[in-house]
């Protein structure tokens, strides 16, 4: 079966500067694929050549098993985009607003009313439907917007940072409504920099650092491999830690104190829990005393942290 | 179907809620009924006919009618469309499976939809003023017709200007420029007789059809204002009435915005005008300068205003004015072909990139990325054409003969412009469309401004002032045109332009050399 999504080679220029480099990907239907990244990571640009706004310098794009460059209008049918900071035309009504897209879409009569008011009432915003769009607040923008995405029932859902002024309570919404979408086969790429919401709702992760794909698959695999590649070990000495921390560094493994626990060492590892386990025992075998070892678990933002700090990366020619 | 049009509809709800246009509709309907009834009332009081004082009372109506639609319809076009552009909402529409040809026609008559209604409240008044008026349809039919026609040109004009620009105060701007280059710019050139562009307005049909049955008072108003005299436009041997050539040329024109609306829709970043639309645009606009032209070429008659009163234009201004007029005039249109059609170095470089990438060498000749050479290539050859067929036609009618001059000094001519094309063509693929602005402000303006001040300070030194104007690129094009003057006539002033076209000519050479060699380096560094 052909995958929702299949990008290879993507790259996007604006002048001199590379916005996305060499981004190859791809999402099989009924995911929900986070893309996360810091402010200029590339995000908004992938998604805008996905939402076949933006022409890439190359690259090659099919959707829906349509070659975007070949075929953009099939894929604009099937395609539901949500852009960052989501305008609206503030003197419609939101039922307008809705019913303006819905028809564009080719939806018409009792069957434009029926999907305007689902949509409406998915997103729960079915209470303010005549009140006009200019009015609303910048969560329930979001929601409307969000409403107008879904109502032609596209295969492919492009959110760019969709949760960005939602309450907790909506972006509980915003979760389910977007499990609920993608249960049906729909393929949801969502972006976002507010990493914790990402993991919670999606089925697999890509990371994006300064137009490069680091790390992507399922959630679990890439919390494991980033975990597995660089960890954090508690390490609680009896007595003075200071031998243990010059026996560390000479080994050129990065070790920190903590400020709170003096007889504490953080150690900086990189490897798997092999490595962990090797370390341990050339401690004790090194006669120091340990009465704790505890690999602390990093959060994505903790991962985040660490690849927006990795060196940048020979510009390919 | 405009009434099933979604986009349509869309601006039908938003801009014709009673709470926001009440206001203006009663606007409307006060300040046309006080025009009608100012303008009415009092002459029938005084005792004068009824019919003469109502045909009085068309020409208020008809100006509020072209304030509403031509001026803040056309203003809301454009401000209306670059808002959709600048808040993404265009993008979505982008996005919908709505055929381009609705989505222009929604926003072409949605924008404006509260003009039209404020049209209507018009046309009682107008109903009433043609009734007792007793104005013949074969008067206010043609000019309907044509105010319509100059009603979409402008609107779309609004649409065009909406569509290129990024900043909704800049398309404000271009399209409040553009209407004044087309209504009160461009129909001055009519003058030097290129009256087609007098034909973009409403003002010809306005001559032709309505001042002879409005009344007297009216007149004398509409003679202050200096409008041309209802006349038929000369079309080589042939002439046609002026309500049909103002069909036609506006028609050419919707083509040509249409073209460049949905350009722009499909995708943004491109240039605003294919190159093969613009060497087509080129053409239709030289061969329409030559046939208007035609008579004076062949001496059948004088149609350029300025020397009317003259009768013949006499060898010795013809053969230096008609080619240069049609050199200045075309050569200024292939700046703005040039400036809409050829791609910026960012442009380039990414098609380029994007050809390498799928294994071709270089890229189409004709592609939007694709660099000027060729296209430049072929403006020249219709210039050339264009340039031999005056001067060939000028021979004919036995201009150079009363003279004894060389026919073949227009060679100068078509130096002078090939050189100053393809200086504009890199300069702009060097630097862009913003530098271009910088360029000419600076090495074209600065030049003739040093000049005019040397000149200000001490008339004795016009030849260095003449000398110090050759360093500015817009001058090669005179200069060149000067050479084709009878040597009899110049006298003693002959030795200086001949200075002056070798300093221009210096100096365009310098700067091709430059311009070209720069661009040649830009592109063979070109990453990939």
């Amino acid at each position: 079966m052909e995958p929702a999504i299949d990008i290879l080679d993507l790259r996007v220029d604006y002048g001199d500067l590379t916005a996305v480099n060499n981004l190859s990907l791809t999402i099989g239907s009924g995911e929900i694929y986070g893309l996360v990244g810091p402010n200029g990571a590339g995000k908004t640009s992938t998604l805008n050549v996905l939402a076949t706004l933006l022409v890439p310098t190359y690259g090659t794009v099919r959707m829906a098993g349509y070659d975007l460059e070949e075929d953009p209008e099939a894929i604009r049918a099937r395609l539901g985009y949500m852009p960052d900071l989501a305008p609206i035309i503030g003197n419609l009504k939101v039922w307008e607003f809705l019913d303006l897209f819905a028809a564009a879409h080719g939806i018409w009569g009792t069957e434009k009313a029926k999907t305007v008011d689902k949509c409406l009432e998915l997103v729960g915003m079915a209470e303010k439907r005549h009140v006009l769009c200019g009015t609303l607040s910048r969560g329930m923008t979001q929601r409307v917007v969000l409403a107008k995405t879904l109502l032609h029932s596209p295969g492919i859902l492009l959110l760019d940072e969709p949760a960005s002024g939602m309450d907790p309570i909506a972006r509980i919404e915003l979760k389910d409504a977007l499990q609920n979408v993608a249960s049906e086969g729909a393929t949801v790429i969502v972006s976002s920099h507010i990493l914790s919401e990402l993991s919670e709702m999606a089925t697999s992760i890509g990371i994006l650092h300064k137009g490069r794909l680091r790390e992507h698959g399922p959630v679990m695999q890439v919390l494991s491999s980033l975990k597995q590649a660089s960890s954090v070990i508690a390490l609680d000495l009896v007595g003075d830690p200071q031998p243990c921390r010059q026996w560390l560094a000479d080994r050129h493994i990065k070790v920190t104190s903590d400020e709170k626990h003096p007889s504490r060492l953080m150690v900086e590892l990189a490897g798997d829990e092999m490595h962990q386990a090797q370390l341990l025992k050339d401690i004790v075998q090194a006669d120091f005393s340990v009465h704790g070892f505890q690999a602390k678990h990093s959060s994505l933002e903790d991962l985040m942290r660490a690849i927006s700090a990795e060196p940048d990366e020979e510009p390919e020619s | 179907m405009l009434h099933k049009n979604p986009i349509f509809i869309r601006f039908c709800r938003s801009e014709l809620r009673p709470k926001k246009a009440f206001f203006w509709y009663l606007l409307v309907l006060i300040s046309t009924a006080f025009a009608v009834a100012v303008t009415y009332a009092p002459q029938v009081a005084q005792g004068r006919e009824a019919m003469a004082a109502a045909r009085n009372a068309l020409l208020p109506v008809m100006i509020i009618q072209g304030i509403i639609l031509l001026f803040m319809g056309t203003g809301s076009i454009a401000s209306g469309i670059t808002r959709e552009k600048v808040d993404n909402v265009l993008n979505y529409q982008r996005l919908t499976p709505l055929p381009t040809r609705d989505k222009i026609i929604g926003y072409l008559f949605g924008l404006p939809v509260r003009h039209y209604v404020m049209f209507a409240i018009t046309l009682p008044f107008l109903a009433f003023v043609l009734i007792v008026g007793r104005i013949p349809p074969s008067a206010f039919v043609p000019y309907y017709l044509v105010f319509f026609t100059s009603t979409l040109l402008y609107h779309f004009t609004g649409l065009v200007a909406g569509m290129i620009s990024r900043k909704w105060r800049w398309s404000a701007r271009i399209s409040q420029g553009l209407i004044f280059l087309l209504y009160f710019v461009l129909p001055q050139l009519s003058h030097i007789g290129l009256v087609f562009l007098e034909f973009l307005t409403v003002r010809p049909v306005f001559a032709e059809k309505i001042i002879p049955v409005i009344g007297s008072n009216a007149n004398i108003s509409i003679q202050g204002m200096g409008f041309m005299a209802g006349q038929s436009v000369p079309l080589f041997t042939l002439t046609l009435s002026g309500t049909l050539f103002s069909f036609i040329i506006q028609a050419g024109l919707v083509v040509l915005f249409a073209g460049i609306v949905a350009r722009k829709w499909k995708a943004d970043s491109i240039p605003a005008i294919s190159k093969k639309m613009a060497l087509i645009t080129f053409a239709a606009f030289s061969i329409m300068s030559l046939a208007n032209i035609w008579p004076n070429l062949t001496r059948a008659e004088s149609a350029l205003n300025i020397f009317q009163s003259n009768g013949d234009l006499g060898a010795e201004i013809a053969v230096v004015l008609l080619p240069l007029i049609m050199a200045l005039v075309t050569t200024y249109l292939a700046f703005v072909l040039m400036t809409s059609a050829l791609p910026d170095p960012m442009q380039f470089r990414h098609g380029r990139i994007r050809a390498m990438r799928l294994g071709h060498d270089k890229l189409n000749l004709w592609e939007d990325a694709a660099g000027g050479y060729p296209f430049i290539a072929v403006l020249l050859f219709i210039q050339v054409i264009f340039f031999g067929v005056v001067i060939f036609t000028l021979n004919q009618a036995g201009y150079y003969a009363d003279i004894e001059l060389n026919p073949l000094q227009g060679l100068w001519l078509l130096l002078g412009t090939a050189l100053t094309l393809f200086y504009f063509q890199a300069l702009k693929e060097n630097f862009g469309t913003g530098m271009l602005a910088m360029f000419v402000l600076v090495s074209w303006a600065v030049p003739i401004l040093l000049a005019v001040v040397i000149f200000a300070v001490n008339q004795d030194q016009w030849p260095l002032a003449l000398a110090v104007t050759g360093f500015s690129p817009i001058a090669l094009i005179p200069f060149s045109v000067f050479q084709m003057a009878p040597v009899d006539e110049l006298q003693d002033n002959l030795i200086h332009l001949q200075r002056a076209l070798g300093v221009a000519l210096l100096t365009m050479t310098g700067l091709n050399v430059w311009l070209h060699l720069r661009l040649r380096k830009l592109r063979k560094a070109l990453p990939i």
